[in-house]
């Protein structure tokens, strides 16, 4: 009898450990323990029936619409993995307009524009309304029985050769990835986005313990980035935008920017220094064997470090960086200076084969200048890592496309991301694609890997369903970010399905225990509530009679984001190795150009070049609308006698495309740029047919640490092809030929005034 | 006998005040020196206000219609610059900067040329544009010196693929063919919080924050501040009053490291749209 009570218990538990895994909260270790507080068993004490009734009526009209009445429903924008919070305005049923949600702390109540032009994406004219199949070798669409029937038959079974490919992704759509992988035991998962920057995590995670560690810009007095991009493109622009608007108040922060291209970021630094492609690295070097002159930077790193910084010649340095000796040693009087500082590592300075190395010079000046607990913080430990963010890299998408070509897989399922017009020429990825047996595509648009897949299945947009996910750079470790249905679905019940369901019945076709859910949102629900123990300030009932669930469930739908409590950690203790970085190289003189493929804040890395508010957006730095150009230094293109819209041949040792010129003065004279984004072959009417892509090109070269792509590494050459295309450019009337200049002629449109100036005013103020 | 009022009331006729009962003066104040040029406030103002997307053709035929606008420049003004210029062959100080819409102008220099008054200014400080009314002579975006007024060449509202044309805000029109329109500081925002103000009971007073304008709600920065001039104690008056910027003065007097002002302000239309210098460390 006794022995039968504990085996009960035993099973118990046990059943709700494989419970708590499936809904992704599997524990790391003893830190946060569910059971731990005491309570028995939630899950079971709550009847889905009820719960169903009391969280659908964000959808149902006859509540919640009042005619001429607008309300507001959080939710996250999923437009970049940053994961802001959102305020969805509705009116009669309709998503009207997003706004950040205030009490966010990734955003705090502001957007930028691709979060503001969500809703074009949930709108959008091109998106997929009807399943599809592979049928005599066209797609063509189906019904969604058929379609859940084909899907069962390629998905619902067990197979170690099925490969599955998904972007950046967190909470509990990774959790459910996860489950399903296990279920149908196929170890071959990769995570592939393009813009997080890999290497950099990297190098971060070997130097501080921390692949992210908290960035305080806002505590710094002085910002030197090596190609960080921060306020457009680089992990979490509108937190660090917020950060910056703080930076900026007096006394004013100062920030240096040194990359070969202008970027947003660059063009707000107060100095802005051109360098060589792929000679950052040397340039931290410089500086680092600068301050170590200085008993009091050098003791704070170990001596075979030190050793490293040894015999750096300015003068050499200063031939190789294209940045003066007189302009270094200002650099390392800045370094002196200002404490504390913040020097950052951003992907144009990580592109390389020796990125890692050249990321691990750069963060040693934080080390040298005492910044690391100052302004580089550690991050707090949070329990759950299957819902934890993962970023993927390129060096995943290659084990993927080599996979596939080795006859690895026999199925490939693709998700939230779009290998075959992302991955360079050279890596064959279409072609590797197409040895797959069979390839499922869970799409919201006819995206180029969509419509190479046999089977597709049409998702709902990210205003369509639930769902849970973690910011890729948190602010507050532990913000679990919360997705629910402003609105009915816009093509009709019978059209576009969540991605949560359709993985949901996929599952429970292979294990038992996920039938326990009848969707996707009462999986997302029953973990939600489970959750609640570990939860900072769960919301609890607010009106009399409702049941302590129902208050919950409504607190954390209004807030948008529920906090899991969180573990402080250790301070950081940096562990330093020896930088070892090439010699600089000579230029190539076959191929003489850097080709520096700049992501814009606004297409990001292609995939908003199907919203039409972001394509009308002019670049920031050369402002031309709907199209791809060659960013070119003035002097450059004078030598070669090229004007604004010249068409010009782009040719690397990998493969060459045409593209126009813009001459830019923001360039380094033996680099050119050509914006991400466009060149779509596919991806609906506003994205098709538009510009190139730059990643087409590039050399087969990686990381030598990490394997990631080394995307700034390739050299290319330039040949005009013909005068002046129909380039569009809003840089004031000089459309075509002379857009190196735009004056202000004389009139005082925007003026400037010194630091110093400012900060004496706004003291008096 | 007018004659006579006039001579009476001369000194009263001529003071330049505007609508003194009225209670709202709207105005903003644009810090240039946390602008970072990102463009968010321009697709926020797409969304808000139902502005079309003309297409690649037709931007550069000039026919876009951003009501909000980034312009870039290189180069400081010619003479006017507070910090010494470097020769260098980069802009080795970033870009400048700024957003620009319809400035409010309270002597606007595209009414009086409107052949049908079909832009007017209202009592709380907009320069209004009656859709309904305007007849297309474009004598108004002739007249601006902003150049922030936008014609709709076309019916582009037709060419709205479904389902796009559910995004669209019931709160404002969309505009035909033929007709003129711009920035409008978000004109239905404000009556929206005047009627909720009215609502509460409170006549002449909407709370300072309570109206935000959509530029200004999703600016990353903050670096858009907008509210009632007439309230002493909201944000953006405090920072007029701060920064010595006033209405009724067509030439601020300068006021040493004071960084307010406005855009070709020497012209005297009196816009109501504060700038703050761009900064920069001349140390780094």
């Amino acid at each position: 009898m006794k022995q039968d009570k504990v085996d009960d218990k035993l099973a118990s538990d046990c059943t709700r450990r494989t419970f708590l895994k499936a809904m992704g909260l599997g524990s790391a270790g003893s830190a946060l323990v569910l059971s731990g507080c005491g309570d028995t068993d939630i899950v079971n004490e709550v009847d889905i029936e009820v719960r169903k009734e009391l969280v659908l009526p964000n959808v149902d009209p006859q509540d919640f619409v009042r005619p001429g009445v607008e309300m507001y429903y959080a939710s996250t924008c999923r437009q970049c993995p940053a994961g802001c919070g959102v305020h969805t305005r509705i009116r009669e049923g309709r998503a009207l307009k997003l706004e950040g949600n205030p009490v966010s702390s990734v955003n705090k109540g502001s957007l930028c524009m691709m979060g503001q032009a969500g809703l074009q994406g949930h709108y959008n004219p091109d998106r997929l309304t009807k399943p599809m199949v592979r049928k005599g070798g066209k797609l063509v669409e189906v019904s969604w029985d058929e379609a859940e029937d084909t899907l069962i038959k390629v998905m619902g079974r067990k197979n170690s050769k099925l490969a599955w490919l998904n972007g950046a992704t967190s909470g509990h759509h990774a959790a459910l990835i996860g489950a399903y992988l296990d279920a149908v035991g196929s170890k071959n998962h990769f995570v592939f986005d393009t813009l997080p920057p890999a290497v950099g995590h990297a190098a971060n995670e070997k130097m501080f313990s921390n692949a992210v560690p908290k960035l305080a810009l806002d505590k710094a007095k002085l910002i030197v980035s090596f190609g960080a991009d921060f306020l457009g493109t680089w992990m979490s622009p509108v937190q660090f935008a917020k950060q910056y608007a703080d930076f900026r108040n007096a006394p004013r922060g100062t920030l240096v920017q040194i990359e070969p291209k202008m970027t947003l970021t660059g063009a707000n630094a107060d100095r802005w220094l051109p360098i060589r492609p792929g000679t950052e690295g040397h340039l931290a070097l410089a500086l680092a064997s600068l301050l170590a002159q200085d008993a009091k930077y050098a003791g704070r790193v170990s001596s075979d470090v030190l050793a490293s910084l040894k015999d750096v010649d300015i003068e050499a340095v200063a031939k190789a960086t294209d940045i003066s000796a007189e302009r270094i040693h200002k650099l390392h009087h800045l370094l002196t200076s200002h404490a504390p500082s913040l020097v950052l590592s951003g992907s144009s300075a990580e592109g390389f084969e020796h990125g890692s190395q050249a990321a691990n010079a750069i963060l040693l000046l934080n080390v040298m200048l005492d910044n690391v607990g100052k302004t580089i913080l550690p991050r707090e430990e949070v329990d759950f890592p299957d819902l934890h963010p993962q970023l993927g890299g390129w060096a995943q998408l290659k084990s993927f496309v080599d996979g596939l070509n080795h006859g690895d897989f026999d199925t490939a399922v693709v998700f939230g991301t779009n290998p075959i017009y992302q991955a360079p020429d050279f890596m064959g990825a279409d072609k590797a694609f197409a040895k797959a047996k069979t390839k499922v595509s869970f799409s919201m648009f006819p995206d180029e890997t969509t419509m190479a897949s046999d089977v597709v299945i049409p998702i709902h947009s990210p205003l369509e369903e639930w769902n849970t996910s973690m910011p890729a750079y948190a602010v507050e470790d532990g913000q679990l970010n919360l997705q629910q249905p402003v609105m009915n679905p816009v093509f009709g019940d019978d059209s576009t399905r969540a991605f949560g369901d359709v993985l949901l019945t996929l599952l429970q076709n292979i294990d038992a225990q996920f039938k326990r859910w009848d969707s996707y949102q009462t999986y997302v629900t029953d973990a939600l509530l489970t959750m609640r123990p570990v939860l900072v300030n769960p919301p609890r009932a607010t009106v009399p009679g409702q049941t302590p669930e129902e208050g919950f469930k409504q607190g954390i739908l209004s807030t948008g984001f529920v906090q899991l409590k969180s573990k402080k950690s250790k301070p950081i203790v940096a562990k330093l190795e020896p930088v070892d970085l090439p010699t600089a190289t000579g230029d190539d003189a076959k191929f003489p150009f850097h080709l520096v493929p700049s992501p814009r804040a606004g297409l990001w890395d292609g995939r908003h070049a199907n919203l039409p508010w972001l394509q009308e957006l002019p670049d920031q730095l050369t402002e031309v609308v709907w199209d791809s150009w060659v960013e070119m230094h003035p002097k450059t293109a004078e030598s070669m006698g090229l004007i604004t819209g010249d068409v010009v041949n782009v040719k690397s040792s990998s493969g060459s495309l045409t593209a126009k010129v813009v001459v830019f003065p923001g360039i380094h004279k033996n680099t050119i740029a050509i914006p991400l984004g466009q060149g779509h072959t596919e991806y609906g009417r506003y994205a098709k047919g538009i510009g190139v892509n730059p990643y087409k090109i590039l050399n087969a070269k990686f990381d030598k640490q990490t394997g990631e792509l080394a995307t700034h590494a390739t050299q290319v050459a330039i040949t005009k092809v013909e005068n002046r295309g129909d380039l569009v450019t809003f840089a004031h009337g000089d459309l075509v030929l002379e857009s190196n200049t735009s004056t202000q002629a004389g009139r005082e449109i925007v003026k400037t005034v010194t630091a110093e100036q400012f900060n004496r005013e706004e003291k008096e103020v | 006998m007018a004659l006579k009022r006039m001579l009476e009331n001369w000194s009263d006729l001529r003071k330049r005040d505007y609508y003194e009962d009225e209670p709202y003066m709207w105005g903003m104040s644009i810090d240039l020196n946390k602008c970072t040029g990102c463009g968010s406030c321009v697709t926020a103002c797409y969304a808000e206000n139902n502005l079309p997307v003309v297409g690649k053709e037709r931007c550069g035929s000039g026919h876009a219609m951003h009501w909000m606008r980034i312009e870039r420049y290189w180069e400081e003004p010619e003479g006017e610059t507070d910090i010494d210029i470097e020769q260098s062959d980069y802009p080795e100080r970033g870009a400048h900067y700024t957003p620009m819409m319809c400035q409010q102008c309270n002597h606007a220099p595209c009414e009086p040329v409107c052949p049908v008054a079909a832009t007017y200014h209202t009592p709380d400080g907009l320069n209004a544009q009656v859709y309904n009314r305007c007849v297309g002579s474009r004598y108004c975006g002739n007249n601006c010196p902003y150049k922030v007024r936008y014609f709709n060449f076309f019916d582009f509202s037709k060419d709205i693929p479904a389902p796009l044309e559910m995004q669209l805000n019931p709160d404002l029109s969309v505009r035909s063919k033929g007709v003129m329109e711009k920035c409008t500081f978000c004109v239905q925002r404000i009556r929206s919080a005047k009627d909720k103000a009215e609502d509460a009971g409170h006549r002449d007073y909407i709370e300072d924050g309570a109206v935000k304008t959509a530029c200004q709600q999703t600016c990353p920065t903050e670096a858009i501040v907008f509210g009632n001039l007439k309230d002493d104690d909201s944000k953006v008056k405090t920072l007029w009053a701060e920064h010595e910027v006033e209405l009724n003065r067509h030439e601020q007097e300068k006021v040493e490291d004071a960084r307010g002002y406005r855009v070709l302000e020497e012209l005297n239309v009196e816009p109501s749209v504060m700038y703050l210098d761009r900064v920069r460390d001349t140390e780094a």
